[in-house]
């Protein structure tokens, strides 16, 4: 995504570069000799002088701006869950490093520490209490 | 381990009774045992067993006994009830006694070999599962430290959108500067076409002009030229080109003086064409070529030596086979004398010289064969 934008405004900033800032002027002293027509240059130079190129009109950017205020908007409920996910993190290393070291624990503690050990004694009623292939 | 199970209970049970705080008479303020909290961390387990003398009685037993019988106390004690046992026949001494002494023995004796290598293998399986669950204890530590990192890190890579739609306006900003600016050279091109095309309008038509006024000039003077003046022009002409050829052919001679002396002079012809003073050096080239070959073969030094050598071996060859021809005539007339001038001997003494001849002859000619000396 972001390559895709970086390409295309390489791209336009090479078309930029490669054009000159200003056109060359055009020389009409020379075009006043050479002509035969009298009057023809004259006329050239005049309406030449004249023209007024108008500069492009600028649609997009509020487009961009209103493209600017909803991905703040985004990025705040990202921010917001982001730290909810940051706080549990926490926690939970909090819950692990006050541990107690497995040495001194038993079965009991360590179900407590580790919830995913304990044993269903329901769904499995026979020893080993879990699927044969688990062991 | 019976404590400990004590110890949560008896919270559990306490709570489950939990007396009221003032019941009749007792003004019993203070709540018994009915916190919520569990207890603080259980005491650890102790790592060895209580102290034991001889795998069988308690150290707390000789301390008690020690304050009032010393050291010994506890052993006169043992021996004194065995030997009050065993003569009051209390204990019977039958075959299981010799039985249980010796499964004792072995029993007692395997303990004493291989007890510590037991221990330590059964800690050993112990010490791996404890190992296996701290690295998982640890390496959920870790994960969780690594993802706390990266939502930090996503928090602050957030914070720079901004750059994002910078680089959007920026680009819009170079859209409309790039079109402006093709605008402008869109203009001038156009004018400036506009222009050269009259200027290369007029530049075409004057040389048009030229073109053709130059043709009807060159066609006048052509046919002003009158034949009078042709046949001047090329007498003119004529003698030009002599003088020319006379100074050429001098340059040529100087040049060819200082070649090889076996060239002839041959008489130049005084055509006007200068072709043929080229092909006479040519031919004379070729002839210079001829005699230094024949030279070539004959002052080849090797050819030499080794026809001499033919020559020679061919020779000595030839003089040998006459030696050995001269040689055989030689030895066959003594033989033939030899046979005539005995013809009375015995048949023995004949056969024995003949075969001694024979003999003499087969070994002249090994010789003679011999002698033949390769070249």
């Amino acid at each position: 995504m972001f390559n895709a934008l970086k390409t295309r405004s390489d791209a336009l900033s090479a078309r930029l570069a490669a054009l000159p800032e200003r056109p060359p002027t055009i020389d009409w002293a020379y075009y006043k000799s050479a002509v035969a027509k009298s009057g023809m240059v004259d006329e050239f130079e005049k309406k030449f002088s004249a023209l007024k190129v108008p500069e492009p009109v600028d649609t997009q950017t509020a487009k961009i701006d209103a493209q600017e205020q909803e991905a703040s908007k985004s990025t705040a409920e990202y921010v917001q869950a982001s730290k909810a996910r940051i706080a549990q993190y926490e926690q939970h290393l909090q819950k692990l490093k006050s541990m107690i070291p497995f040495e001194q624990m038993t079965f009991e503690d360590l179900n407590e520490a580790f919830p995913e050990t304990k044993l269903d004694k329901e769904k499995y009623p026979f020893w080993p209490h879990k699927p044969i292939a688990d062991l | 381990m019976l404590s400990r199970l004590v110890l949560r209970a008896a919270p559990a049970a306490l709570r489950n009774l939990a007396p009221p705080a003032t019941v009749g008479v007792l003004h019993v303020t203070r709540p018994l045992h009915t916190t919520q909290q569990r207890s603080a961390p259980l005491p650890p387990l102790p790592e060895k067993g209580g102290e034991v003398r001889h795998g069988l009685i308690p150290e707390e037993f000789f301390q008690f006994l020690y304050p009032k019988t010393g050291v010994t106390g506890p052993y006169m004690l043992g021996t004194g009830l065995l030997l009050y046992l065993l003569s009051k026949e209390i204990y019977v001494i039958n075959h299981e006694t010799v039985a249980s002494a010796c499964i004792l023995t072995v029993i007692i004796y395997g303990v004493k070999k291989y007890g510590a290598d037991v221990a330590a293998f059964a800690d050993k399986l112990n010490e791996e599962k404890m190992a296996k669950a701290l690295a998982v204890k640890n390496e959920a530590i870790k994960g969780l430290e690594t993802a706390i990192e990266e939502e930090k890190k996503e928090q602050w890579r957030v914070e720079g959108r901004k750059y994002l739609f910078d680089a959007k306006r920026n680009n819009i900003a170079m859209l409309l500067e790039t079109n402006y600016r093709e605008r402008l050279l869109t203009v001038y091109n156009e004018v400036k076409k506009r222009l050269d095309y009259q200027v290369a309008m007029q530049n075409l038509k004057r040389q048009k002009e030229q073109d053709h006024m130059i043709q009807w000039v060159e066609k006048n003077v052509v046919q002003s030229i009158t034949p009078q003046q042709q046949k001047d022009s090329i007498a003119k002409c004529i003698l030009d080109l002599k003088a020319l050829s006379k100074s050429a052919q001098a340059a040529y001679l100087e040049k060819m003086g200082s070649g090889s002396s076996k060239k002839a002079a041959e008489p130049i012809s005084t055509t006007v064409t200068v072709q043929t003073p080229v092909q006479t050096p040519v031919s004379t080239t070729v002839a210079d070529m001829k005699p230094p070959e024949v030279k070539c073969w004959i002052d080849n030094h090797e050819i030499l030596y080794m026809s001499l050598a033919f020559i020679s071996g061919i020779l000595s060859a030839v003089l040998v086979f006459a030696i050995i021809h001269l040689c055989r005539k030689k030895c066959r007339r003594p033989h033939q004398t030899l046979q005539e001038e005995l013809p009375t001997q015995t048949v023995t003494e004949e056969s024995e010289k003949n075969t001694q001849n024979e003999v003499t002859y087969t070994t002249l000619v090994f010789q003679r064969s011999r002698t033949p000396v390769a070249v």
